[in-house]
């Protein structure tokens, strides 16, 4: 006779589950003010830790079922009767099972459900863990198909529960497995954001990883550093390996040859990971190749076609240099002069119209438009004066971001007071994309522009993490708008600003 | 059945329509069974629901006022059916178009001897696409095959062009018609003619020179008989009507004589019967009517200088409308504009006359059946059937079918003259230059050879070129763009494009749009005119997506190609693709002419009201004389728009939509106003601004943000300086920020507010509660008790009505 | 999202129409009526035009409005301007990121998905 394991387990499980939902719901906590008119109200907790005495029970009758099962498939001599211990060992580790059996296998479902059983790494967030789980498997595959994608994403967003870290890495990777890789960028990289109590380690690792071997893939070594570096990733022997590539890919002397191998064998999968550790190994440090110069324009060509050749050149380039642009906007001007005016002057005359200054004017325009977007952000390695189109477009440009920033904040307040809800992933990708043109803002470096584009979100962006809070229950993404102008504020010493975010932040999740 | 290419234009006119036929020689003008070239826009439907149209309805007009209806282009576009009682039918105004075409096509019929099935008609120069697309539904209505539309303007000066050799130069057309005044310049420059501008006066016609003197015999009339008598009460509507007639008769009578009586006998006006007799003279009129011309002149002057061109400078002014002929405006014209007035041209007939033209340089033959059935090897041709050019292309491609193939061809000229002898490439297609003789039509014959150098019969075996000024393709009236979510505009079309025309943008959505919510939608406003701002334009169509339509959710930023498409006679498509999900949408939610309702319009009469005093006391403040000048003219626009609402009430749509454009041209020169006097304003709030924040921030900022603050002025000064507005608008919205915050550390600030929060106590959506709030608040003012102040008002603040929320003025735009 | 400088020289006039920017009015007229001729009889040659950006689809719509941007002689100015640069001048185009750098089995490697594309 077989021992019933899987009947006890699911008694067990229920009895936990019912333990647990009984534990939510405590008022009391302080919630979040928003400026300058501050909201707020009565609210609940929902995510409590089941007691420690019933994981504690949990393991120890699954630990029972692995050894009674293991026991009788030996004293049996039987395979199958191995099949019961079997499970009760599955339901004893069901994330670490998932993760390295099904994740790797792309058993998208089966994944789900471990992470659906799992009482340690994702419980304080369901269906984002068990999602996370499936997302990674998808990742596995090589054309997930739209049916399984959708699957998983309607567990996502079907949830009526607060989207925490894990939901968010979910969301990411099932971006990688749709193809879209610059979409899961930004949904990864923003899990940094989180609170560690709603993003735990096991989740960031998993973003910090897909992050850095995606860098890896794209050949982006210096970003793989940066990621190892950034506090906000938790370590791992992966990026650690990673890192240490990167330091040698990027020029550095150190690790040496040893410390590499060290590295290697420290890491996971080193059979995979062989060979292109070997072949960097063997590869003598170097310094990152210069980029080239422009293409000289061909003999005959001067004036606006010499500065139209150049302009076309720089545009072809991946990330054109400060100095590149500087120096095609020279041409323009030396072009631009008055032998263009009085050449186009005799133009007109023929042509029975025309003003050579407005043409001029609109060439001009154009440039500052075009030249704009191609500066990096900051202006570094420029020598002498800035010539003035790239003056003009380095302005437009600000007015433009600023604009753009302001746009998207007044939209998204209007939004905010008109009641018009998103659903929670798309509330947090407003969130992330307002943040990215706050940070392209605020690169632009000059004096006092980091301030004032802070300004801008100041108090609006308060009250939309307050609405987030207490209308729309959504307190991990809220907690993370709170963090990150909590952030701001403190780096640029706007005390009022920093105390009413800190404590905001201090909120209950 | 004429072997001649016949070509018709039409001029469907608000009184009058008109209809030529040009022959590729001539220009002929269809005459009416009465013999007159013109035919009264009026349609009547009798009990029986038998139509009649022109003169024969102009006359029932008066006895069957209800059954009868003319002036209904004004009503184009606009979906609004008129009411026939007797037949009890209502007829749109497009229905009511194609009877008026249906009996200028019978004219033609009778007069040419076939019934046409190709035409073009003219369109006021600022048509909107709903407009111009019921006036090419009204021409289906008619029975044309295809029709094109050609602005009057345009067809004006074509007309004049045709008429006379060497006509190089710019132009102006002054089309003085019922109800509005349009100015046009144009150019000629080898044998082309281009638009060069258009201006105009919305509330300008020859209805206003009939008003100033009914209003002047009105006014004898009270002097002499002394009765009380106004031109805008209503009881007086159809005795005004008579006595407009007689004034009409005496005005055309004073272009011979010097004067003449207004005689109405037993005239019954309201409660009074009069027996009119007033003496009016051509002086009278010149006096009178002076103000109302030099208004139109003025008009011309600014087109003009808007050009960069002098009076002078202009070649010859074409006059078009029949109060055009009247001797104190031709006379003034002169004076004012030192301009020969061109000779020979009926004023009546010549947008007919210039619509014919047009359709021959669009190769639209009247002709509805197939030309004579010939032998021979078929070819595809491809030639323009009017032309500027003296060597224009000829080209060619062979109809794959089996039989013996030419392998070169020549054209021969109906004179002798012979193109060079080009031979078939590989694709079967030739490309040949050939010479026409200026200003008539030439015969071309097309000799094709076989490889053993026999002649080879072609099919067709002639066509004809007609060389004269032309003008290659229709242009498009107004800018067309799509709002986008800022109040801009994004031109897809610019005025003067050529038709047909598409074009492809991509753009960003602004909003998430959530799949399967319906009450999620993604927005493309389609909009016409001439403004950079959206709201000032004038909404034609509209393209939506709605959640539930959707594939998958589009998160904001999300690209939208959207294609939008114009075909010759101006009818709009648009498609939008979806860029992520390739999902397409391509119906278009309304194609009309925006309803005015008289209560929307009073609302923004009112608004705009506003915004002139407060522009004014601004102009004032600041001293700019050129402004309160131009908020004058505002001003007295905005009586006669005024006015056109009081009609608006009566029921005159018409008049609504005169009142709306000429709000929306208000609101334009505001606009203006107001940009060019905002820097000085804006500088003004900065000084203040820096002024206030400064010592709140001295007293109660911590040090570091008194550092934030001190860039944040450093970055006014800057933007100042360098006078950017928006930025200078930025760096004030941020100091006031940092004023506020030290405000509040203010002892006396939560008091403050919370004195200012209880005054709006009325407004406050809780009403009890907000009652015993501030009861609360002011036993703890009289404790002095800080904290539950600031709680109290902070509880008010939740109770005061949602933020007022900007105008929706983008035509709420989900696009950027 | 208002045309930029590189969508200008893209669809330049005188590019779509196969002109010099001293073309006369006549040649232009010419030029254009003879190029819509051919494409609305599908010749191959007229399917497409050369810019200094490579080779663009030409359609009626684009000869068209080429035709009228050049009848205005103040745009004509700006477009003469934008066209200095001969249709048939290519630029050479950009050199690519260092192949060696990349690592395209990183993710594989450690389990986040399948090797990368080129």
């Amino acid at each position: 006779m077989v021992f019933p394991v899987g009947a006890v387990v699911a008694v067990v499980v229920i009895a936990l589950r019912a333990a647990s939902a009984a534990s939510k719901n405590k008022d009391g906590t302080p919630t979040p003010a928003a400026a300058p008119v501050p909201v707020s109200r009565g609210s609940s907790s929902f995510a409590q830790d089941t007691g420690a005495a019933g994981t504690l029970l949990y393991q120890l009758l699954l630990l029972g079922g692995v050894s009674a099962g293991l026991g009788l498939g030996v004293a049996l001599g039987n395979p199958l009767a191995f099949g019961p211990g079997a499970l009760a060992l599955y339901l004893l580790f069901p994330a670490w099972t998932g993760r390295v059996v099904f994740v790797p296998l792309g058993l998208a479902r089966l994944a789900y459900l471990s992470g659906w059983l799992s009482r340690v790494a994702w419980r304080r967030d369901k269906p984002g863990g068990p999602a996370l789980l499936a997302a990674w498997a998808l990742v596995h595959q090589a054309r997930p198909s739209a049916a399984s994608i959708a699957w998983v994403e309607g567990k996502l967003t079907s949830s009526k529960r607060a989207v925490q870290g894990s939901g968010v890495v979910a969301f990411g990777l099932l971006e990688a497995a749709k193809g879209n890789l610059e979409g899961a960028r930004a949904w990864l990289q923003s899990v940094a954001l989180f609170d560690p109590r709603v993003a735990p380690t096991q989740v960031r690792r998993v973003a910090a990883e897909w992050l850095a071997t995606d860098a890896a893939a794209t050949g982006d070594w210096p970003r793989v550093k940066a990621l190892t570096r950034d506090r906000a990733w938790p370590p791992s022997a992966t990026l650690t390996l990673l890192g240490a590539l990167a330091d040698r890919l990027n020029g550095e002397p150190l690790p040496t040859n040893a410390g590499l191998t060290l590295w290697w064998l420290f890491a996971p999968r080193r059979l995979w990971s062989r060979r292109f550790v070997n072949e960097v190994s063997a590869r003598a440090p170097q310094k990152r190749a210069r980029e080239q110069g422009l293409p000289s324009p061909p003999q005959g060509l001067d004036g606006p076609a010499r500065a139209t050749f150049l302009t076309l050149a720089l545009q072809a380039r991946p990330r054109p240099t400060a100095s590149a642009v500087v120096a095609v906007a020279r041409t323009w001007e030396a072009a631009l002069g008055d032998d263009l005016r009085a050449q186009l002057h005799a133009r007109a005359q023929l042509n029975g119209g025309g003003e050579p200054e407005d043409a001029m004017h609109e060439v001009r325009t154009l440039l500052e438009q075009a030249l704009g977007p191609l500066l990096p952000a900051k202006l570094e390695g420029v020598s002498g004066e800035l010539p003035p189109l790239v003056e003009a477009a380095v302005v437009a440009r600000k007015d433009a971001l600023f604009a753009d920033l302001e746009e998207r904040m007044n939209r998204m307040d209007a939004r905010k007071l008109d009641q018009r809800e998103l659903p929670a992933f798309e509330e947090w990708r407003e969130v992330m994309t307002l943040r990215r043109v706050y940070l392209e803002s605020c690169a632009l470096g000059s004096e006092g522009d980091r301030s004032l584009a802070f300004s801008i979100l100041r108090d609006k962006l308060v009250n939309y993490g307050a609405w987030l809070y207490n209308q729309r229950l959504e307190r991990p993404i809220a907690n993370a708008v709170f963090r990150l102008l909590e952030a701001e504020a403190v780096a640029l010493g706007d005390d009022e600003s920093a105390r009413l975010n800190k404590k905001n932040a201090g909120c209950d999740l | 059945m004429s072997e001649k290419s016949l070509f018709l234009g039409i001029d469907l006119g608000t009184t009058n329509s008109a209809a030529a036929v040009f022959d590729g020689t001539q220009v002929h003008l269809v005459r009416t069974p009465q013999g007159t070239t013109l035919t009264p826009s009026i349609v009547r439907l009798d009990a029986k629901g038998s139509v009649t149209v022109g003169a024969k309805a102009r006359r029932l007009l008066d006895l069957d006022p209800d059954n009868t209806r003319g002036e209904f282009k004004r009503l184009m576009g606009t979906g609004q059916a008129l009411d026939f009682p007797a037949a009890k039918r209502q007829l749109k105004p497009e229905q009511l178009a194609a009877e008026v075409l249906k009996s200028l096509r019978a004219d033609v019929q009778e007069q040419f001897g076939l019934a046409p099935a190709r035409a073009v008609i003219s369109v006021p120069a600022l048509f909107e696409l709903p407009q111009s697309s019921a006036t090419s539904e009204a021409a289906r209505l008619a029975g044309f095959e295809r029709v094109e539309l050609i602005q009057e303007p345009i067809a004006s000066a074509l007309a004049a062009g045709w008429t006379t050799h060497n006509a190089a130069g710019s132009w102006m057309v002054f089309d003085l018609g019922g109800g509005t005044f349009d100015a046009s310049l144009l150019e000629t420059r080898d044998g082309l003619l281009r638009v060069i501008g258009h201006d105009g006066d919305n509330f300008l016609g020859g209805r206003d020179f009939d008003h100033v003197l009914v209003d002047f015999v009105l006014e004898t009339l009270s002097a002499t008989q002394g009765v009380r008598l106004a031109r805008a009460d209503p009881a007086l509507a159809a005795g005004l009507r008579k006595l407009k007639l007689a004034v009409e008769d005496a005005k055309i009578e004073l272009t011979r004589e010097k004067a003449t009586s207004v005689l109405v006998p037993a005239l019954q006006l309201g409660a009074h019967v009069l027996d009119v007799d007033v003496t009016l003279t051509r002086d009278d009129v010149t006096r009178l009517c002076t103000p109302l011309v030099d208004r139109s002149i003025a008009v011309c002057v600014r087109l003009l200088r808007h050009h960069g061109l002098d009076p002078g400078q202009l070649s010859r002014l074409v006059l078009v409308g029949g109060p055009t002929v009247m001797p104190v405006l031709r006379q003034r014209l002169q004076d004012l504009l030192g301009v020969t007035l061109a000779d020979g041209l009926d004023p009546m007939t010549l947008v007919a006359q210039g619509a014919a033209l047009y359709a021959a340089s669009a190769g639209l033959d009247a002709r509805p059946a197939p030309k004579l059935e010939e032998q021979g090897r078929r070819i595809w041709l491809q030639y323009p059937a009017m032309t500027s050019d003296l060597s224009p292309h000829v080209v060619g491609r062979l109809v794959e079918e089996p039989g013996p193939k030419p392998v070169s061809i020549q054209l021969e000229r109906h004179d002798g003259w012979k193109s060079a002898e080009a031979p078939f490439n590989e694709e079967g297609a030739f490309v040949l230059a050939v010479d026409v003789e200026p200003r008539k039509p030439n015969e071309f014959t097309l000799r094709g050879k076989t490889a053993d150098g026999k002649a080879i019969a072609l099919k067709p075996s002639k066509f004809s070129i007609v060389q004269g000024l032309t003008l290659n393709d229709p242009p498009l009236s107004r800018t067309l763009g799509v709002a986008m979510a800022n109040d801009r505009v994004n031109t897809y079309f610019e005025r003067g494009a050529p038709l047909p025309a598409r074009r492809t943008f991509r753009h960003e959505t602004v909003e998430a749009l959530v799949k399967g919510q319906q009450e999620s939608v993604l927005r493309i406003p389609i909009v016409q005119g001439e403004y950079d701002h959206a709201h000032l334009c004038r909404l034609v169509g509209a393209l939506e997506v709605r959640g539930d339509q959707l594939d998958a959710t589009l998160p904001a930023g999300s690209q939208v190609e959207l294609t939008l498409e114009l075909d010759r006679g101006g009818r709009l498509s648009a498609r939008a693709m979806i860029v992520s999900t390739t999902q397409v949408f391509e119906e278009i939610a309304q194609l009309l002419v925006p309803e005015a309702t008289p209560e929307a319009l009073h609302g923004g009469l009112q608004a705009t009201r506003d915004r002139v005093t407060q522009l004014r006391t601004a102009a004032f403040r600041h001293g700019l004389t050129r402004h309160i000048e131009q908020l004058g003219q505002v001003e007295q626009t905005l009586g006669e728009v005024e006015r056109d609402i009081g009609a608006a009430r009566g029921g005159d749509t018409d008049a609504a939509q005169k009142a709306k454009r000429g709000l929306l041209e208000i609101d334009a020169t505001l606009d203006q106003l107001d940009g060019d006097s905002k820097f000085p304003e804006l500088e003004e709030e900065a000084v203040s601004a820096v002024s206030w924040a400064s010592s709140l921030v001295s007293r109660f900022a911590s040090p570091q943000e008194q550092r934030l603050f001190d860039e944040a002025v450093a970055g006014v000064e800057k933007a100042r300086r360098a006078r950017q507005v928006h930025e200078l608008q930025r760096r004030l919205r941020q100091v006031r920020q940092l004023g506020n915050a030290a405000y509040y550390r203010h002892p006396d600030a939560w008091p403050e507010q919370f004195e200012h929060a209880a005054s709006n106590l009325s407004s406050m959506t809780d009403l009890p509660k907000a009652e015993k709030l501030v009861a609360d608040g002011r036993a703890a003012m009289a404790r002095g008790d800080t904290t539950t102040i600031k709680r109290v008002t902070e509880q008010l603040w939740r109770l005061a009505p949602a933020d007022a929320r900007e105008r929706q003025q983008g035509h709420n735009s989900s696009l950027r | 999202m208002v045309p930029g400088l590189f969508e200008r020289i893209a669809q330049n006039p005188f590019y779509v129409l196969g002109l010099a920017p001293t073309a006369s009015r006549t040649e232009l007229e010419r030029e254009g009526s003879k190029l819509l001729s051919m494409l609305q009889l599908g010749f191959k040659d007229a399917l497409t035009y050369r810019s200094p950006l490579g080779e663009h689809p030409r359609t009626e719509e684009a000869v068209r409005a080429a035709m009228a941007e050049l009848r205005d002689p103040k745009r004509r100015l700006v477009h003469e301007l934008l066209a200095a640069l001969p249709a048939s001048q290519t630029v050479p185009a950009a050199p690519q990121a260092a192949p060696e750098l990349k690592w395209p089995r990183a993710p594989r490697v450690f389990g986040y998905g399948p090797k990368r594309e080129g």
